[in-house]
């Protein structure tokens, strides 16, 4: 469920108007009765979180492997969520229910834009 | 339809490239704008050759650091920065299908139009002159003055030894323009128009009252 509740938080209100400023979309969503206050990935964000993954993927050889991917994914989960949530703390990230933040990351990523998005092309 | 600021650099961007695409991305509340240019034969070939070698989002990225040239709100700079995360991936999905070099469909039907427009005198004239002077292309010649197209055009025929068929050319538009005038007229005396509003009324009026000025200088003459 996503609200568009005002903030009560005079330093959370400041951190989403900074997050705005920057071309960011924030959001409040509740997820098993838990509310978060999230924003977007910007491109320098998302091809980090790649770059990051890529190397935690890659073989000596070069090649990528499947079986190390799946082994850095929950990695990869906890750090994209670190970097969007912006209310409550990530400090303790471990003790959050663990159906969380796999759902939190899809969120996340559909907000980022990684999903159906509308797009009309026309020639000039 | 683009953006004011992306209308004023059309007007320039125009002049550099043949073909331009707009693109409208809507994210829920938000739009972006960009223009962009499809890939050429070599970039393709680069895509495909370097694609499988490097991650996705960097062949991505590739692609647009190429082919946006202007964008709205956000400038192409910040694609790969500040933007949304997701929209150069969206963007290099839509100029990899407009580019058309994996469509024979799409081929054709740009060839077609392509002869088309060479049947044309403006066609014509492009043919004559990149013909002769080697080191124009055709957006050179469509960036030339009227002036400069004719002066380029004697040269180019006199190299070649032959003339462009002006003539014939201009009368096939000719007839193409009395072909739109007579369909003009056969409509304007149709039971549609005459059920429609006054306008089309005042335009024939209009016509007539041209025609009658026309005859009383011809009887001063006389």
């Amino acid at each position: 469920m996503v609200t568009q509740a005002p903030v009560k938080d005079a330093a959370l209100q400041a951190a989403i108007d900074q997050a705005k400023q920057n071309g960011c979309r924030v959001v409040r969503s509740t997820v098993e009765g838990q509310s978060y206050v999230y924003r977007s990935l910007n491109r320098a964000e998302w091809k980090k979180l790649q770059k990051l993954a890529f190397a935690a993927s890659e073989e000596v050889d070069g090649s990528i492997s499947a079986t190390k991917a799946m082994q850095y994914r929950e990695d990869s989960e906890d750090e994209l969520v670190k970097l969007a949530i912006m209310s409550p703390s990530t400090d303790n990230l471990q003790g959050w229910p663990a159906g969380n933040v796999p759902r939190l990351v899809e969120l996340i990523t559909k907000l980022s834009g990684f999903d159906e998005v509308e797009i009309v092309t026309e020639e000039l | 339809m683009p953006s004011f600021k992306l209308e004023k650099d059309l007007l320039m961007l125009r002049q550099q490239h043949e073909q331009l695409f707009y693109v409208k991305v809507t994210l829920e509340s938000d739009i972006f704008e960009f223009i962009y240019r499809p890939l050429t034969l070599a970039e393709t070939k680069a895509v495909s050759k370097i694609g499988p070698a490097i991650p996705p989002y960097l062949v991505n990225e590739e692609i647009c650091k190429w082919c946006i040239l202007a964008g709205d709100p956000i400038e192409p700079g910040a694609l790969f920065t500040t933007a949304i995360a997701s929209l150069a991936d969206h963007l290099s999905d839509n100029i990899l299908s407009h580019s058309g070099f994996n469509d024979p469909e799409n081929f054709v039907r740009l060839l077609d139009e392509k002869r088309t427009t060479l049947d044309t005198l403006e066609g014509g004239i492009e043919a004559f002159i990149c013909t002769a002077f080697h080191g124009l292309t055709p957006l050179d010649v469509q960036n030339m003055t009227l002036h400069q197209q004719v002066d380029r055009l004697a040269k180019a025929e006199r190299m070649i030894g032959n003339q462009l068929p002006v003539g014939m050319t201009a009368q096939s538009e000719k007839g193409k323009a009395r072909k739109r005038q007579s369909a003009e007229a056969a409509w304007l005396t149709s039971k549609e128009a005459a059920d429609k509003i006054d306008v089309n009324k005042e335009a024939l009026q209009q016509r007539e009252f041209v025609t009658g000025g026309d005859l009383l200088d011809m009887n001063d003459d006389g």
